[in-house]
């Protein structure tokens, strides 16, 4: 029971990304545990071997379809689930049981692959509590626990085992990538840049926390206006999505005309075949190279951590004069975008020159009520002419795009860079962090043999402080978002943004405290304790450290009261306490029969009850007779006599009359 | 003999009074203990390869409940009080129980707690635990028990060892102590055999007389005393509802049998002879006779009652066995 309840608590958030069937297979089976105490025959077939092989079976093929393998992250989840259902369906040994719950353990510790939040963490620590107290209650042969007592031992063994955990978790010594490759798909949750950008495709890394990379400098930290990290670059529209051109090798020649940053990168695993380098390299790392449009390709995906250094130039200068890559930098889809074309053709038919026309479309972008959003407006049709004449809200990849197809509308060159924008100084580390969150897209617009390609980011035009002070000030307040109910009233409203606020600092903490405690927190978490330790010594100490903490937990344990396990004597007490409240002094030398005596002799009224009670206590004292417990408990409970005062009160006023 | 244990923990001073000698308290991992070991370093290596924070930490927190389990698991049986005495004798074949003891009054709670005998001898420990209950203690205070224990043979049983264990409250690690048991059980010879009780004579002897209840006259009742023959009650008095009665015999006579050593000499076996022996003792019991036993070595005189009955069957458990215990 314990267990079924476990198992379907842990099951339960796997459903969210395991496939449809398999969740209803699972809860099938679970549902098949409780109609089988019912009915005998179904319940002999399921008992059967041949039942049992035919589910695996129909798991093991299901599985295999859905994923075309039984092994990786999703197929081994899915897996997981499904024959945790098997194996509730025949828990009938013992080693069925445990077993069972591993499974149980197992399925917690998968979800954390999918999702580690804070919620989720805390739903999971109630998980692993009811797993604990499955197990407390199958080793409870003869079931003397009630519920309450089998979750208190739970709770319990938790606690004490919380101090332990804790204390491995900054002591453990962290070995910083994978042991061995990482099945592929466990990449396939992760959010980042990818080689096409169609409208949302960007702001929807925007909710996301996850940390793209990291960046130390070797002198100061750029001005972060200039922090522009250059991903894939983008060539192709079909009027809707934006693709890159294939890679090509570089003919660009750089001029570059400011001293050099160098700096290092600590890239995510992306699965992706580029790297991100700050506008713009000249060389490329090892094992990558620099195409056409300065884009850095690596040849394999990038699918673990990686490290590597780099030197760029923020003023340069990209002079390029491939004639088809000026011709692919003005292509735009049949049919598409009428109005926005006729628009920039409005322009160059003014006279305007290529200059002019930059400008000219980044003072729209900026006089005209267009605004910077997350969450623009659905598109339907045509989402750049849409987007340009009707809504005038979007986020980066909505300008950049619109602005690219103005451009090439009107005869200039030009491409869409994405990549990141900015970044987080870690005042601690004083290194970079680049969230997914500040995901970017901008342009290049080709402006001549002798200026070549030239970034334009028209989002700044729009609102300049993406770009000078980052995303989070970027976006404006109305669009956080607000649950429904709490617009209307300020005060209401100002409570909903405390808690967003509060919520959001916790998770920050929880972020970067918690999911984020990596090699590099851990040496500075040690540091700061004065503690230089290579990993030898680190474990030593942990070990010392958690040694010293189990001798605590072990003398608390050892050395419990016994007075709380003893209900007669805890009764008894009250009683005594009772008694010294009705004016009986209570001497802690005077065993029961003569504390009796000398009370029944204070209060003559109730000496009978105080004899009754004092003799069942000697029973169950002295007589061993635990049966009269109960007998002593509602003794003492009835036992309310009213108070010497009013007693003297009544006698006295009885005296008078 | 009664004797007592306490595991692991210096003995309480003015606990009870009874000697209470201490035992070393063991523990190791079960079976199950060890493959949630296996299981903790796959998902150990699960949580370095992924670099997955809540991984680590769910590992970290399986591992610390795995030490805290050992800590629970010995305070489970640390300080019990064990005491064990002898069993009451029965015959060869039945099930001999062990009087015991769990004195918890000076802890807390303790569960699921079994006990059953443990011979040294690995090979004896599957026949001899066979028919041993699992005795399951949930306990507060004192508790009695019997240990259940299956005889076999005549003489002297003794459980040897016991061992005391418990895998509360995880069931990854099971504690455990030896009780060197020196209580015993005398159990008695199987009664059994095919030859009728021998032939009886009938002595008159001038010394018994008076009060002696003899087996010639009757002469009157007395009220019932433990040890007398059930076959001397006067079952009409009693159906009468007047009470238990005694008949009273003269004592000028009474039948006697002496069971000899040499009137089982055709069979070739000793325990057959003693078995036989052992039926002979109890049905002269159950006919009201006076007997005495004669075996090679020793020999018992004429009497009758329960108590003679124990002695005599007693010395044909104790024939040619150790006595030094």
């Amino acid at each position: 029971m314990w267990l079924s309840a476990a198992i379907a608590m842990t099951v339960l958030p796997h459903t969210l990304h395991i496939p449809f069937w398999a969740s209803i297979l699972f809860f099938g089976l679970f549902s098949l545990r409780f109609i089988l105490s019912n009915n005998s025959i179904i319940k002999y077939f399921v008992s059967t071997y041949f039942f049992r092989i035919l589910i695996g079976g129909i798991i093991f093929a299901g599985v295999f379809t859905t994923f075309g393998t039984v092994v990786g992250r999703d197929a081994g989840v899915t897996l997981l689930v499904l024959l945790g259902g098997l194996k509730l369906l025949e828990v009938n040994s013992e080693r069925d049981y445990f077993i069972s719950t591993y499974i149980g353990f197992l399925l917690i510790l998968t979800n954390f692959f999918y999702t580690q939040t804070l919620p989720t963490s805390i739903y999971m620590a109630i998980a692993v509590i009811i797993l604990i107290a499955a197990l407390v209650s199958f080793n409870d042969r003869d079931k003397t626990l009630n519920l309450q007592r089998r979750l208190r031992t739970a709770s319990i063994l938790f606690l004490q085992a919380l101090p332990l955990m804790l204390l491995m978790f900054l002591l453990f010594p962290r070995i910083s990538g994978p042991l061995w490759g990482i099945p592929k798909d466990a990449l396939s949750g992760i959010s980042g840049i990818d080689d096409e950008m169609s409208p949302g495709s960007i702001s929807e890394l925007i909710l996301s926390d996850d940390i793209a990379f990291r960046v130390s400098f070797a002198e100061n930290i750029p001005d972060k206006s200039t922090l522009y990290w250059r991903g894939p670059v983008l060539w192709y529209t079909d009027g809707y999505k934006w693709v890159p051109d294939r890679p090509k090798d570089s003919d660009t020649e750089i001029i570059t005309r400011s001293d050099p940053v160098n700096y290092t990168v600590t890239l995510e695993p992306t699965d992706k075949n580029w790297l991100f380098s700050l506008d713009v390299p000249r060389e490329a790392p090892n094992d990558s190279y620099l195409g056409h449009d300065m884009q850095l390709r690596t040849r394999k995906p990038v699918v673990r951590r990686i490290r590597y250094e780099m030197t760029s130039y923020p003023q340069y200068a990209l002079l390029s004069n491939n004639q088809e890559d000026l011709d692919n930098a003005l292509q735009l889809p049949g049919n598409y975008h009428p109005k926005t074309i006729a628009l920039a053709r409005s322009w160059r038919q003014q006279g305007l020159d290529d200059m002019e026309i930059v400008q000219k479309a980044l003072t729209l972008f900026n006089e005209e009520s267009y605004y910077y959003t997350l969450i623009p407006p659905l598109f339907i049709d045509d989402s750049i002419d849409e987007f340009m004449f009707e809504s005038k809200q979007g986020f980066c990849e909505h300008y950049a795009a619109a602005f690219t197809v103005l451009m090439r509308a009107a005869g200039i060159p030009t491409r869409v860079v994405t990549g990141y924008q900015g970044g987080t100084v870690n005042p601690v580390g004083q290194y970079l962090i680049v969230h997914q969150r500040d995901a970017h897209a901008w342009t290049e617009v080709w402006l001549g043999k002798d200026r070549g390609w030239v970034r334009i980011d028209p989002t700044s035009a729009v609102s300049p402080s993406r770009v000078t002070d980052g995303i989070e000030s970027a976006i404006p307040d109305s669009l956080i978002r607000v649950p429904l109910g709490f617009y209307n009233n300020s005060f209401t409203r100002q409570i909903w943004e405390r808690m967003s606020n509060t919520f959001d600092a916790i998770n920050n903490r929880w972020n970067q405290w918690v999911l984020g405690y990596d090699r590099n927190r851990q040496r500075l978490l040690l540091s700061r304790l004065g503690l230089d330790l290579n990993r030898r010594e680190l474990m030593v100490g942990m070990i010392i450290v958690i040694s010293i903490c189990m001798i605590i937990i072990g003398y608390g344990l050892f050395n419990q009261s016994r007075v709380s396990t003893d209900k007669a004597r805890k009764y008894y007490n009250k009683f005594r306490k009772k008694l010294s409240k009705k004016g009986i002094p209570i001497f802690d030398h005077e065993g029961p029969q003569a504390l009796a005596h000398r009370a029944g002799r204070i209060r003559a009224d109730l000496a009978d009850r105080i004899d009754q009670i004092t003799e069942t206590y000697i029973q169950i004292r002295y007589q061993n007779n635990l049966l009269k417990t109960k007998q002593l408990i509602s003794q003492i409970a009835l036992f309310k006599p009213k108070n010497p005062e009013l007693i003297n009160f009544v006698a006295k006023f009885l005296h008078i009359t | 003999m009664a004797e007592s244990i306490i595991l692991e923990q210096k003995p309480v001073p003015g606990l009870a009074g009874i000697n209470v000698s201490r035992k070393r308290l063991y523990i190791f991992p079960t079976r199950h203990g060890i493959v949630f070991g296996i299981m903790l370093a796959v998902m150990m290596m699960g949580a370095i390869n992924y670099t997955n924070s809540m991984a680590y930490m769910l590992t970290f927190l399986l591992i610390s409940l795995f030490l805290v389990c050992i800590l629970h698991t010995y305070r489970n049986l640390r300080g019990l009080i064990v005491s064990t005495n002898n069993a009451r004798s029965v015959f060869a074949g039945e099930i001999a129980e062990f009087p015991i003891i769990f004195d918890n009054r000076n802890s807390s709670q303790r569960s699921s707690i079994s006990i059953h005998p443990w011979p040294i001898r690995r090979k004896r420990r599957k026949t001899q635990q066979k028919g041993v209950e699992y005795s399951r203690i949930g306990m507060e205070q004192l508790y009695r028990d019997v240990l259940p224990v299956q005889t076999t043979n005549r003489g002297y049983l003794k459980p040897e060892r016991l061992r005391i264990h418990s895998t509360f409250p995880l069931g990854l690690f099971r504690a455990w102590s030896y009780l060197n048991c020196k209580s015993f059980c005398l159990v008695f010879p199987k009664p059994e055999g095919d030859l009728k009780l021998p032939y009886f004579t009938e002595y008159t002897t001038q010394d018994q007389k008076g009060e002696q209840t003899g087996t010639d006259d009757f002469i009157g009742f007395r009220h019932y005393r433990p040890g007398d023959s059930i076959r001397n009650i006067d079952w009409k008095v009693l159906a009468r509802e007047q009470g238990v009665m005694v008949k009273k015999f003269s004592g000028s006579g009474s039948r006697q049998l002496i069971l000899h050593w040499d009137q089982t000499s055709h069979l070739e076996d000793v325990e057959k002879k003693i078995s036989q022996l052992a039926l002979w003792v109890i049905r002269a019991e159950q006919n009201g006779l006076r007997y005495g036993i004669v075996l090679p070595d020793i020999k018992l005189d004429l009497d009758h009652g329960e108590k003679h009955q124990l002695t005599c069957l007693g010395m044909l458990a104790e024939y040619g066995q150790d006595k030094n215990i």
